[in-house]
């Protein structure tokens, strides 16, 4: 591709299109829940006081792990739907025989980190612990595993439910053996937000994926993004006025300003760099992708929640806008939009990631 | 640039042959008749029957911009073509003996047209105003009865023959001879490059060879209004030019857009459209001043050079950077080069200069300088390739004699009380409309041509709500490969098959082999496809339902060619087993001369005349009655705009025609991997557009808010069109440019996608003294914002 | 090792026709549409109100089977390979699962992709065909080794093709010098007006301070 009088031979950007871009997002969306979900059951569970505050604890725990399931299942079934070959993908541990590509370990790292989100899923919602009125909306499994043994023709009490419940038990580990589980299982999932910048970050051939900065960016919004999730769960579950949702999202917030912070440092590298480099620079605040990343990205998606957030921590913590119902519902309402726009913003980062990047130009001879 | 390969040794495995080596040179030129017998060697036989299951080789000749280039065809198991290859030591196709045969884009295309499903694959006949498909004998009889009732009732001169790029003569022979159709537009000059041809021959050099230069000898080219590198006239051109530039010959481009050879010469004159005659004027200034001009020849061989000397003498090169927006400098350095190297210097010219009314005097300008230098038919200069004849079939294998049906009738075309000819009696194409209006043309058969892309559009295809010529004539037969507008219109139509499908045969000519004649032919390689024939089959169908049968014995086209060849004691297959080619003759230089010391130019007189005076004298007093200013008849400039379009404040920039590599010479068969290709050089394939594009400066680009890949309008005073832009600093400001053939209305493209920029041609925007359509038209360029 | 094979390439005789283009397109039967193995492009330089130096130079690239190729690097499958016998660069459609990777980490756009979504691209003829290349004899070793298409019909001679001692011997003194730097395995001679070459970004390093 020539541009006039530029003496540069630029090169088509490659096919990662929708579905990448999908995937990606996806990806840091379970890592960042299943590292809420751990977080929340590991440090606030224990100093959770009172039962809505318990409450709000579980509801996070168990919104995190399940969504760490499915955003990792429909991830999943994003990437194979890009893929030329899709059905190969499932012979990936012979097949994929090269371990010096990031896509390979990635993928390692997200089938194993998806064993101990769906086994941190499943321990948080079947057992006889949790058997009974099952209070949360994060317990939507049960009700159709419930709706399931409803129709099965059956002679006896001993359903699905019973069966599911009956292994959960049986399989879950306790006390430190939990928590060594919960710490590996945090530790894959940092892995998997990380990948999935590290599958960008290894190629040289497009500036825009920085080594130094987009691994950061990544991490930040995987995990803001997972909080996000996570926490939209328990506010739909009727958590949204508790501490545990207040501490949350403020630290969300703390998330949010150091993505901020290395987005901008990002977009200064580019400012002033290579010719690719100020080409995707243009980009982003050119026709290409001025909607989607100004203002999805940093408008709506960081700037807006930021503020939004401070606003309502504010509110709650000065005011006593939490003693009224309407007040309760208006908060909740606040925090459940601020966590969507979160996930707005992080998805549209994903594909400004990939629909603005540049890659390197060849000088002609 | 040390240690580099020249050009033509490059690449490896060079097709073995055996050379035939003719015997003296007695017989091939312009002016002497006769030819050598050449000695034939057995060589292995190349061409196999296909079908067995293996891979086998067929030959071709390549007729996609009609110069056929040899090619080698790569048949599979079952027959199918599978690869084409250009043919080492081919005439056409290569740099000449010992060097590599190449297929350029186009010819490499010719598989893809011979198996595109778009191609029109049934005789189709019209009933109740419907086309609707026929099989071939209700074909044939249906156009032999509807021609037959039209002679009875309009006759045969109200009939109009275009003949285009069709492979078989015997078309003219039987809507000329036999139909007794007086009306024939040829291709080249009311079409193609009038302007300049006419007054080529006028002057002598004839106007044909304004285009070969004899390039192995050469040291300096003018590339005057005109691109080989783009659009040679066979792979040898664009070799062999580059061959002289490695050999450390001068090349010069003189055009207002940055073209493919501008990208290789040493100078690029981004000339303002439509003042060459300046610059031409200006260098035979400066080649007198120096004393560089011919005097012997311009002695002893020319008439007029008082009048032009006089005339250059008025044209400075300050005068004429003023007006071509060149640096004097310049002028003189190329004039002064051009000069020094002379008569090994020669000038390459053809649309650029002949598609204009403000460019027949241009072309005498630039003309001129070739009887100033003394460089015609001189070993690097300009170049009389010879061919030699073959023989006509019809006296060879006919045994009736082939009347001349059309004597006598009025040709409406030509003749001067018809009043529709054009100042030196050629042809007009644009006045068909008019004379289908004032009934005087009332049907028309056309093979391979497509008349509406050529000019006055509008009239031809009719506009929302009115008629066009080709709705309003009564009979309109077609022979064509795919479904224009044009024919689709048609009553009749007939399938053709595509190159690969027929036998092929030319004798030449311009080529690698600047002092030796050739002739080249081939069989079909592949069968045709679906229910289409060659030209010549379809010819002598038609003939023989229209009662001619005895005029065509030839059962196969095979046979009518090895007629042809009798003369030079050859058949289609000795071609086939000497890789298409066989050398048949070597000839000199300065064919011009004759044994006793006189001269005979193109023009027929004994002196190349600077000076029209001797013929053309009346003919300019007329032409400035009508200009409103004195065009005299010797080397003049004229600015543009005195006979042509005039440049205004709401049509401020200049449409010129260029061509691409993937589409030049007008065939007008836009394939789709070209049509890829043409996109991609634009860097353009992501949009979802496949037409032509119109060139634009970035400066008048920013001026109208057009970016690279806008949709805009193409506006003149009598019609618009809309198109691409492409946006470079490849192109004079002011000029913009249109790759013309084969887009938009009226032709196959699907959509219409691109410009058929000549639906801004009016019909009275020729030149009135060859005929010739005059293409340089004042618009303005718009962004519609429209969807590609 | 067995002898490496590569391209040379002279923009000085390169005309922008395309032939190259197209002639790979027919030998390996890919589809017209926007699958490339090789490609022209045009590159400009300067403006209009110099135009004494106002340029543009032709390119045609195909895979430039590189030294260290970046594509072989990050392919999950090992799909592409840089074959030891003649350092063809070859990819096994068998084992492509057509995830584009390897598009994005070619600094040149050699890979293609068809429509059944699998890689495909320039195999220096080993053989008809997209995937050919892979498990083909040796370029060295074939009883008639194809001449690739593109320099077959390369109607400026600028192509050539083949091992790249035979092509160095062929090549300018700059063009061998530059060509001992870059990680390509093909010779580009310097346009005869300008000094620079094709120089890409140095495929081995990543680009951490965009210069």
């Amino acid at each position: 591709m020539a541009v006039p009088g530029t003496d540069l031979l630029w090169l088509p950007r490659g096919h990662w299109e929708i579905f990448i871009a999908t995937y990606l997002f996806l990806g840091g969306l379970s890592g960042g829940s299943y590292l809420t979900s751990v977080v929340s059951s590991v440090l606030f569970r224990p100093r959770a006081q009172g039962p809505e505050e318990i409450f709000a604890c579980e509801e996070t725990s168990r919104w995190g792990a399940l969504i760490g399931v499915l955003a990792i299942g429909i991830g999943s079934i994003a990437l194979l739907s890009h893929l030329g070959a899709p059905l190969r993908a499932f012979t990936f541990p012979v097949l994929f025989s090269n371990f010096g590509s990031w896509l390979v370990i990635g993928t390692w790292i997200i089938v194993t980190f998806s064993v101990f989100t769906t086994l941190e899923a499943f321990w948080l919602q079947f057992g006889t612990k949790h058997e009974g009125d099952a209070e949360g909306l994060s317990y939507f499994p049960r009700w159709i595993v419930g709706w399931i043994d409803d129709r099965l023709p059956r002679t006896d009490d001993r359903g699905l439910l019973w069966l599911l419940d009956t292994v959960a038990d049986l399989i879950r580990p306790t006390g430190y053996l939990r928590l060594g589980v919960r710490l590996v299982g945090a530790v894959l999932s940092v892995g998997v937000i990380v990948y999935t910048a590290m599958l960008l970050t290894d190629l040289a051939s497009v500036p825009f994926w920085n080594q130094t900065f987009m691994p950061f960016i990544f991490l930040m919004s995987g995990a803001s993004t997972g909080i996000s999730a996570a926490l939209f769960g328990t506010v739909l579950s009727g958590g949204g006025t508790t501490r545990t949702n207040h501490l949350f999202c403020l630290a969300d917030d703390g998330l949010i300003v150091v993505e901020v912070g290395f987005i901008v440092a990002l977009l200064s590298f580019l400012n002033s760099g290579s010719v690719a480099a100020q080409a995707t620079y243009s980009k982003l605040f050119g026709s290409c992708c001025y909607l989607p990343f100004v203002w999805g990205v940093m408008a709506f998606g960081l700037v807006i929640p930021f503020l939004m957030s401070m606003t309502m921590t504010g509110l709650v913590s000065f005011t006593d806008i939490e003693e009224s119902r309407l007040g309760q519902f208006a908060m909740s309402t606040g925090f459940a939009t601020k966590y969507t726009l979160v996930l707005l913003g992080g998805f549209l980062l994903r594909y400004v990631v990939l629909f603005a990047a540049v890659k390197n130009p060849l000088f002609v001879p | 640039m040390s240690g580099r390969e020249s050009n033509a040794d490059r690449g490896s495995n060079l097709t073995r042959r055996s050379l035939l080596k003719t015997t003296a040179a007695a017989g091939v030129a312009a002016s002497t008749a006769g030819c050598s017998m050449p000695t034939l060697t057995q060589s292995s036989s190349a061409s196999s029957s296909a079908g067995n299951g293996e891979t086998t080789t067929a030959y071709g000749n390549c007729w996609q911009c009609h110069k056929l280039c040899g090619m080698e065809v790569t048949l599979n198991g079952d027959g199918k073509a599978e690869e084409l290859h250009g043919i080492d030591g081919h005439p056409r196709g290569s740099a000449g003996e010992g060097t590599k045969g190449t297929l350029c884009p186009k010819g490499l295309s010719q598989l893809e047209k011979a198996y595109s499903p778009k191609r029109i694959k049934q005789p189709h006949i019209r009933e109740d105003g419907e086309l609707r498909k026929a099989d071939w004998d209700e074909a044939f009889e249906y156009a032999a009865k509807r021609l037959q009732d039209f002679d009875d009732e309009y006759g045969a001169e109200s009939f109009v023959e275009f003949h285009g790029w069709g492979t078989a003569g015997t078309f003219s022979t039987l809507f000329g001879n036999l139909y007794g159709c007086p009306n024939h537009v040829p291709h080249p000059t009311p079409t193609c490059f009038g302007s300049m041809a006419v007054t080529g021959t006028l002057m002598g050099l004839g106007g044909g060879n304004i285009r070969w230069i004899d390039y192995p000898n050469t040291e300096y080219v003018l590339v005057w209004g005109r691109d080989p590198l783009e659009t040679f006239a066979g792979q040898w051109e664009a070799k062999q030019l580059l061959d002289a530039r490695d050999r450390g010959a001068t090349i010069v481009t003189i055009d207002p857009v940055y073209t493919e050879t501008a990208k290789k010469s040493d100078y690029w004159l981004p000339i303002e459209p439509r003042t060459d005659g300046a610059l031409a004027l200006a260098m035979a200034n400066v080649i007198i001043e120096k004393g560089l001009h011919d005097e012997e020849f311009i002695g002893q061989y020319t008439h007029g050079f008082e009048a032009y000397r006089d005339a250059a003498a008025e044209m400075t090169p300050e005068k004429a950077a003023d007006v071509t927006g060149l640096d004097a400098e310049t002028i003189r350095e190329v004039a002064t080069g051009f000069g020094e190297a002379a008569p090994s210097a020669g000038i390459t010219s053809w649309t650029g200069l002949g598609q204009s009314a403000d460019h027949q005097k241009a072309s005498q300008n630039v003309v001129a300088l070739t009887g100033l230098v003394g460089n015609i038919d001189r070993p690097g200069g300009q170049r009389w390739y010879g061919s030699s004849k073959l023989a006509n079939p019809f006296e060879v294998g006919c045994e009736y004699d082939v009347p001349n049906n059309a004597e006598g009738k009025q040709c409406h075309l030509t003749d001067k009380q018809a009043g529709y000819a054009s100042m030196t009696g050629k042809p007009v194409q644009n006045n068909v409309p008019k004379m289908v209006d004032n009934g005087d043309i009332r049907g028309m058969v056309y093979y391979y041509r497509n008349p509406v892309t050529d000019g006055a559009a509008k009239e031809w295809l009719g506009t929302d709500g009115q008629d066009g010529a080709l709705d309003k004539m009564d009979l309109v037969i077609g022979i064509d490969a795919f479904w224009s507008e044009t024919a689709r219109k048609a009553d009749v139509v007939f399938p053709e098959s595509s190159q690969l499908e027929k036998p092929m045969l030319g004798a030449g000519g311009f080529g690698a082999y600047n002092t030796q004649a050739w002739v080249t032919g081939s069989k079909a390689a592949i069968d045709p496809q679906w229910n289409t024939k060659s030209g010549f089959d379809i010819v002598k169908g038609l003939g023989e339902a229209m009662g001619y049968g005895k005029y065509f014995p030839w059962e196969s086209k095979e046979e009518y060619i090895d007629d042809k060849l009798s003369a030079l004691d050859l058949t289609l297959e000795d071609l086939e087993e000497e890789d298409t080619y066989v050398l048949t003759g070597e000839y000199g230089y300065e064919k011009w001369k004759k044994g006793d010391g006189s001269a005979k130019f193109a023009q027929g007189a004994g002196e190349f005349w600077f000076d029209l005076d001797k013929k053309l004298d009346k003919l300019y007093a007329g032409l400035s009655e009508k200009a409103g200013t004195e065009i005299r008849t010797e080397p003049q400039y004229l600015p543009p705009g005195t006979l042509g379009d005039s440049l205004t404040d709401e049509y401020p920039l200049e449409m010129l025609d260029t061509r691409t590599v993937e589409f030049s010479h007008g065939g007008d068969q836009a394939l789709a991997a070209p049509l890829e290709q043409l996109a991609e050089s634009y860097d353009l394939e992501h949009e979802d557009y496949r037409g032509n594009y119109l060139v634009i400066n970035t400066r008048d680009g920013d001026e109208r808010g057009i970016d690279h890949g806008d949709m805009v309008e193409i506006e003149g005073k009598h019609g618009s069109a809309e198109l691409m832009a492409a946006v470079t600093e490849g192109i004079r400001p002011g000029a913009v440019s249109v790759e013309p053939y084969g887009f938009g209305r009226g032709s196959i493209q699907p959509d219409e996608d691109g410009a058929n920029n000549m639906l801004l041609n009016p019909p009275g925007r020729i030149d009135p003294v060859s005929g010739q359509i005059d293409r340089h038209l004042a618009v303005e360029v718009r962004k519609t914002g429209g969807d590609a | 090792m067995g002898e490496q094979w590569g391209f040379y390439f002279d923009p000085d005789d390169c005309m922008g026709c395309n032939a190259c283009a197209i002639a790979c397109k027919n030998r390996h039967d890919v589809d017209e549409g926007h699958v490339d193995w090789r490609r022209v492009d045009t590159v400009p330089s300067g403006s209009f109100d110099d135009y004494q130096n106002y340029e543009e130079t032709n390119v045609s690239m195909s895979c430039m089977h590189c030294a260290d190729p970046p594509c072989e690097k990050v392919c999950p499958t090992d799909a592409i390979q840089k074959r030891e016998s003649d350092g063809i660069v070859t990819v096994n459609q068998d084992a492509c699962i057509g995830c584009g990777y390897c598009e994005w980490a070619c600094p040149y756009g050699a890979p293609q992709y068809g429509d059944d979504g699998l890689m495909q691209k320039c195999n220096l003829c080993l053989d008809k065909g997209p995937g050919s290349g892979h498990g083909a004899t040796s370029k060295n070793e074939q009883d008639e080794p194809l001449e690739p298409a593109c320099v077959d019909e390369c109607v400026g001679g600028a192509l050539d093709a083949g091992p790249v001692g035979e092509l160095l011997d062929k090549a300018s003194e700059e063009a061998a010098e530059r060509f001992a730097n870059n990680p390509t395995s093909v010779i580009v001679e310097p346009s005869s007006e300008k000094t620079s070459a094709i120089a890409p970004m140095d495929v081995g390093t990543k680009a951490t301070d965009g210069g």
